[in-house]
């Protein structure tokens, strides 16, 4: 078992706006624990230096889609041949993926878990509060797709990641943790 | 030379088909279901264009075993950006087979964008597909597709159908439940894994 120390999150100034970052690597060693190591992703910006990293670690398998509808039907494919798949998207593609969510994901039963990162977030003000329409509306569109959720602030957070794959696997639908701060 | 319908593509992979795993979708998935029924069957239904990223995943997961996807063209139009998909992640055990008639058939054949003159077949070449095919006559499909199988994939097969022909076999959507045939193709194999 690998020791995971929670290291202070250092702040991170970009586009403006003040926020804190969580870690990577914190990030890749509790996929790996999870043993989420097949990760189907179209990039998101939020959660990149995530994504650079996973692409350098021999443990991981990253398939990039060209769009999340595809993602979400690798997903499902990966599942049925018994591999358990993470969905890494921005936001924007949770909109974009609606049809397949619902033809797939909940009417099919695939346990998928999602890593959704909120890009262009305002940390300071809770996602339903965002001026922007995404930031806005994700979370009250994965609730009405019944896709349940949970947000993801800080390191400390980071626990959310097994408890959404474990819901998504008990309620044999997608689960989505919401990546609120930029991956650093 | 005979031309090509979708009866005569079916019933050739049929011909082949063992231990392959089979995506149908749309116009072809009717027609498999009155040739042939098999647990390693996976209907892509309730969301059109899906056929060739199941199959990918599939592919991927289960790297042992052939994957066939018996897909539409109009539906491939949906997701066409999963030809470079699938070319990037160069799985050799996936086969694409492209039911290409030029239209919607179920939404009472309206011409797909392209309608016959699209190339399928030029498009996986160009994303990076290993091999592709055009068929359009029976006997040189029926012929060639062992050689076609032999191939390492990802392979494209483009089957230009002639829409003039009553091939005979049902066209319209089927009722099976596809979540159950997705969890039920998990079951079969992972004891054939374990075994």
């Amino acid at each position: 078992m690998t020791n995971v120390t929670l290291l202070a999150d250092p702040p991170l100034v970009w586009q403006g706006m003040t926020a804190r970052g969580i870690r990577a690597s914190l990030f890749v060693e509790e996929l790996d624990r999870l043993r989420l190591n097949t990760i189907v992703t179209v990039p998101d910006t939020h959660q990149r230096t995530l994504l650079a990293a996973l692409g350098r670690d021999q443990r991981f398998r990253v398939v990039t889609a060209a769009t999340e509808d595809e993602g979400v039907g690798i997903c499902a494919g990966l599942w049925w041949g018994g591999v358990d798949p993470l969905l890494l998207i921005q936001h924007a593609g949770v909109f974009a993926s609606v049809n397949t969510l619902r033809g797939i994901g909940l009417d099919m039963g695939i346990p998928i878990t999602m890593l959704v990162g909120l890009y262009g977030r305002d940390p300071a003000v809770a996602p339903e509060d965002s001026r922007g329409s995404m930031n806005r509306m994700v979370l009250p569109l994965l609730e009405h797709l019944g896709i349940q959720h949970e947000l993801i602030e800080t390191a400390n957070d980071l626990p959310a990641l097994e408890r959404i794959k474990a819901q998504a696997q008990v309620d044999a639908r997608p689960a989505a943790a919401i990546v609120g701060a930029e991956t650093i | 030379m005979t031309s090509l319908t979708r009866a005569a593509s079916l019933r050739a992979l049929a011909s082949l088909r063992h231990e392959q795993i089979v995506v149908p979708t749309m116009t072809a998935l009717a027609g498999w279901h009155a040739i042939q029924q098999s647990d390693l069957d996976m209907p892509c239904v309730g969301a059109m264009g899906s056929a060739s990223s199941m199959a990918l995943g599939l592919a991927l997961a289960r790297p042992e075993r052939q994957v066939w996807v018996l897909d539409g063209d109009g539906s491939l139009l949906m997701q066409l950006g999963s030809l470079a998909t699938i070319a990037e992640a160069a799985p050799p055990n996936l086969y694409h087979f492209v039911f290409h008639n030029g239209v919607y058939v179920f939404s009472g054949d309206q011409k797909i964008p392209g309608g016959s003159r699209i190339d399928f077949a030029l498009m996986a070449k160009a994303a990076g597909y290993s091999k592709s095919f055009t068929f359009d006559d029976a006997e040189s499909f029926v012929t060639t597709l062992d050689d076609v199988l032999a191939q390492p994939g990802p392979v494209l097969v483009q089957l230009k159908l002639d829409q003039s022909v009553d091939d005979g076999l049902p066209v319209r959507d089927i009722p099976l439940d596809p979540g159950e045939r997705g969890r039920r193709l998990r079951q079969l194999l992972a004891s054939t894994r374990a075994g």
